[in-house]
């Protein structure tokens, strides 16, 4: 059988409840009474004792008045509470009506509303009001949801924007040399060389960019492994000695203290290390340092990467950590900078539970720290 | 015509540079907007094409500082931005036109032919002047009935005189908007390519299109 739509409704149901409640507490009460009638005349010599003791009432001066008046009394009392539960029935189901009309009025908003919701319109809320129950809760916690969404569309639509702006560039340099080969009569072998070279630093580029926005748009899946944090740097620092040398900065273990470690993906904690010595030999003078320390302080390890390089000015230095924020736009992508790297940077200490934090003075050098929770074995 | 391209990457540079040149205009590059200010106090170019991401000076304070110091050169700004509010910006401190990257190099062209003309005070896509017919479009010239076979140089010489026509263009305005800084020009190669064109107008039945007077120059 089809139930109406009405009759599928919470509103319905909890006032159909209420009714049999009634109905139910009604019977039982009319049972009461009828099993408590029933017990009081016990057998036939009661009621032929009820009968005389009648009979005696009636010979006494108004006995008979008496006993009419008496049986008015108990046909009022029977008649009033009839009209009290009929009265409680009638009343009882409208209550229940409105009553559980109220109570679900939020589930009903939150059901709107979850079916208007799209990604153009995370901005709505439930903003429920009433006391602290278990359905404020509900359109809370909704509320809360909505919010945590909006956050993230908010957040990929910007990424989107950034990376599309950041493959608009090296499209139009492919683009357009091949163009303008298109123009020439007659290219020469040189001129197709040429523009072999321009695209494959184009796609190099476009490579660079894409690889860095996989790193920081997939979810951290950190493989836990303990890390010797002072193994990890003087790995990291020996894999960069011929790039150093060959740029004239002098790369330095200066302060390492032993038996270190954080719980942690290494191959993750070694891409930041090596992202922070990069930038401090490549934005760096001939003849300049880069030097790296680690030490543990109240259950962190603070790694320090310090660099007498170029320096950041006041009004970078908030954006460093943004994505695709360079400090200095041509010399980094003359050195094949994506403008990512920090921000890469920043996600895996964070992904570890640490934080990172910069200081800078223009033309004079940057020192970063990077605090994670220490790991005792 | 001589055109500055401001542009911070190299490859995408250098490629407009050749299709400039490739049109006969001239082409200098500036890598970021200090060297675009620089180089347009020095030459007096009829278009700087702008892109708006630059480093030390943006695109946006280069447009407004050419303008200031009374430009009057012709505009396009070129931008990987998308956001409406930088064209807004950009044409409001004086662009003439802008282009999204990535474009398409006959968009480009077409735009600066359309630059050109609103600059040169005519509408005209084809330059006049008596039976003498110029299309910069297709870089074809005609004498009357006869088509005329220019170098790019000499088409180049002739559309700017055509575009100037009435008035005495000297030996170094020429040189200032047909030949750029890779070139180096003497006057000796603007009277060469001078008598070329005369050569060739002559051989189709023009002859004394292109007056000169000593000390002031040529004039069509």
């Amino acid at each position: 059988m089809k139930m109406p739509a009405f009759a599928k409704r919470i509103r319905f149901r909890l006032t159909m409840w209420t009714f049999g409640l009634i109905v139910l507490m009604f019977t039982l009460m009319i049972v009461a009474v009828t099993i408590a009638a029933v017990a009081t005349f016990s057998g036939a010599e009661d009621e032929a004792r009820y009968e005389a003791a009648r009979e005696s009432i009636k010979a006494v001066p108004d006995g008979e008045w008496l006993l009419e008046h008496e049986e008015r009394f108990v046909a009022r009392i029977a008649n009033y509470t009839s009209l009290i539960w009929i009265s409680m029935l009638v009343l009882g189901v409208i209550g229940a009506y409105f009553i559980s009309g109220r109570m679900v009025k939020p589930v009903d908003r939150i059901t709107a509303l979850a079916s208007n919701i799209s990604h153009t319109n995370l901005a709505e809320r439930i903003n429920h009001r009433g006391p602290h129950d278990e359905l404020k809760n509900l359109a809370d916690t909704f509320d809360g949801m909505l919010s945590r969404l909006q956050t993230a569309f908010d957040s990929q639509k910007q990424f989107i924007q950034d990376a599309s702006h950041e493959l608009r560039t090296p499209i139009a340099i492919a683009q357009t040399n091949i163009e303008v080969l298109q123009l020439v009569e007659n290219p020469s072998a040189e001129d197709y060389e040429n523009m072999m070279d321009v695209l494959s630093r184009t796609l190099e580029r476009m490579k660079n960019t894409n690889d860095s926005l996989l790193t920081l748009s997939e979810e951290s899946q950190l493989e836990p492994a303990e890390v010797d944090i002072g193994s990890l740097i003087e790995e990291t620092v020996s894999d960069y000695e011929a790039v150093s040398t060959v740029a004239g900065v002098n790369l330095e273990i200066e302060n390492l203290e032993r038996d270190i470690n954080v719980k942690g993906d290494p191959i993750r904690l070694k891409e930041v290390l090596t992202n922070l010595i990069d930038n401090g030999i490549k934005y760096n003078k001939s003849g300049g340092s880069v030097k790296v320390s680690a030490k543990a302080e109240k259950d962190e390890v603070i790694v320090e990467v310090k660099d007498t390089g170029f320096g950041i000015s006041e009004e970078d230095l908030p954006f460093v950590f943004d994505r695709f924020f360079r400090v200095d736009k041509s010399r980094s992508r003359e050195l094949g900078g994506s403008g990512l790297g920090l921000a890469i940077v920043r996600k895996i200490v964070e992904d570890h539970g640490g934080t990172i934090t910069i200081k800078s003075v223009l033309n004079e050098g940057t020192a970063f720290w990077i605090r994670l929770p220490q790991h005792y074995i | 015509m001589r055109i500055l391209i401001v542009e911070d990457e190299r490859d995408l540079a250098n490629a407009v540079a050749r299709a400039m040149r490739q049109q006969g205009y001239a082409a200098d590059i500036a890598g970021d907007g200090e060297e675009a200010l620089e180089l347009a106090s020095l030459n007096d170019y009829d278009l700087v094409i702008l892109d708006l991401n630059l480093p030390k000076i943006d695109g946006i304070e280069v447009c407004r500082r050419l303008r200031k110091t009374g430009s009057t050169a012709g505009i396009l700004m070129l931008t990987a931005r998308s956001g409406v509010n930088d064209r807004i910006l950009g044409l409001d401190q004086g662009a003439d036109d802008y282009l999204v990257k990535p474009f398409h190099i006959g968009e480009l062209l077409s735009r600066i032919r359309a630059i050109l003309r609103r600059e040169g005070g005519t509408r005209q896509s084809i330059l006049k002047s008596g039976q003498l017919v110029l299309y910069p479009n297709t870089l074809k010239a005609s004498y009357g009935e006869t088509k005329l076979k220019f170098t790019l140089k000499e088409f180049a010489v002739a559309e700017y005189l055509l575009r100037n026509s009435g008035r005495f263009v000297s030996q170094e305005e020429l040189i200032e908007h047909v030949w750029d800084e890779e070139a180096d020009t003497f006057t000796q190669a603007i009277k060469v390519h001078i008598a070329n064109i005369r050569k060739k107008l002559s051989a189709a039945g023009g002859d004394d299109v292109i007056k000169t007077i000593k000390g002031r120059g040529y004039m069509i």
